[in-house]
């Protein structure tokens, strides 16, 4: 069954605008369920707000440089491409924020989670954030082919008309 | 669209001005080790070699997010044979502060003011300029 989902704006700095998905069905978007969940566990608190610090400098001073959002997993077929998905990472290692890198100056945010075991894939708390960040963002690309998203004027943020939605 | 101010507000009511600094540190850390591996047309495996760990350590280290000690940033610097960091008062010795002070000039309509080391020329009656300190001396 098809699930239908909104982009909703998360915040926007002097470099970054960040955005999260919204599903019709549910109160907060994905980024909001991440932090509002990790910030009641007073074993990932801190870790939490400094990533959530380490965003908003990247959003205010440094810009969303590819460097700075790491690829899930290298997979052994040289020629095959990442997943769309990359993460951000907390300083402890434990907690992995999913997010989709438009460019320079869009990322959608997803949900995460504290990471258990060395692959994503194999880890009960964050294998299903991975697959549905993979899978967001693969129809998200779809979208801009389709021109449903378009880049502004200044190609520095996303436009989209009102009521379009991600059909999941 | 209606836009929010999600993040700014989380920040607002969780974090401290101790963290921001501690995250906006290792940002700029990490910013300035990749700005000197670009000049030396190294990549970050080059990094890792150098230093004899893995990639993913380095990886780690210059997302911005890992707390670097101070004897790690000296491995890194004597790597790549540069400083990454220097602290204020280095900085002013380094880089000697201009002062400027306003000097205030009484002159005719278009005379030519001649000073130590400023020719200028002005279409006032009036004119304060800045002038640098360092030039500049009681009569």
């Amino acid at each position: 069954m098809s699930r239908f989902a909104t982009i909703k704006h998360i915040n926007t700095f002097k470099k970054v605008h960040y955005y999260s998905i919204l599903f019709e069905d549910e109160e907060d978007s994905l980024f909001e369920q991440f932090i509002n969940k990790y910030i009641e566990d007073e074993g990932t608190k801190e870790e939490l707000v400094e990533m959530v610090e380490w965003i908003r400098k990247i959003g205010d001073e440094i810009g969303a440089k590819t460097k700075y959002f790491r690829h899930e997993g290298a997979t052994s077929d040289a020629k095959a491409l990442p997943p769309p998905a990359r993460f951000i990472e907390g300083a402890a290692g434990s907690l992995r924020l999913y997010c989709l890198v438009l460019s320079e100056q869009v990322v959608v945010l997803y949900n995460g989670g504290v990471k258990t075991k060395n692959k994503a894939q194999d880890c009960p708390n964050v294998s299903s954030h991975f697959r549905l960040a993979n899978k967001i963002s693969k129809v998200i690309t779809q979208s801009f082919i389709e021109k449903e998203i378009r880049w502004n004027e200044e190609d520095t943020d996303i436009t989209f008309d009102d009521g379009f939605e991600l059909v999941l | 669209m209606k836009r929010n101010n999600i993040i700014n507000d989380f920040l607002a009511k969780h974090s401290s001005a101790e963290t921001k600094r501690y995250v906006s540190h290792n940002v700029d850390i990490a910013e300035q080790i990749h700005a000197i591996l670009e000049r030396l047309g190294w990549s970050q495996k080059d990094l890792a070699i150098k230093l004899n760990k893995s990639n993913a350590e380095i990886s780690k280290w210059l997302s911005g997010q890992h707390n670097l000690t101070v004897k790690s940033i000296a491995k890194i610097e004597a790597a790549l044979g540069e400083e990454i960091i220097t602290t204020p008062q280095k900085a002013a010795e380094k880089y000697k502060q201009v002062e400027y002070v306003p000097l205030t000039i009484y002159a005719n309509v278009n005379q030519k003011i001649v000073t130590d080391s400023y020719d200028h020329v002005s279409d006032l009656k009036i004119k304060t300029i800045n002038y640098k300190k360092e030039n500049t001396r009681i009569a």
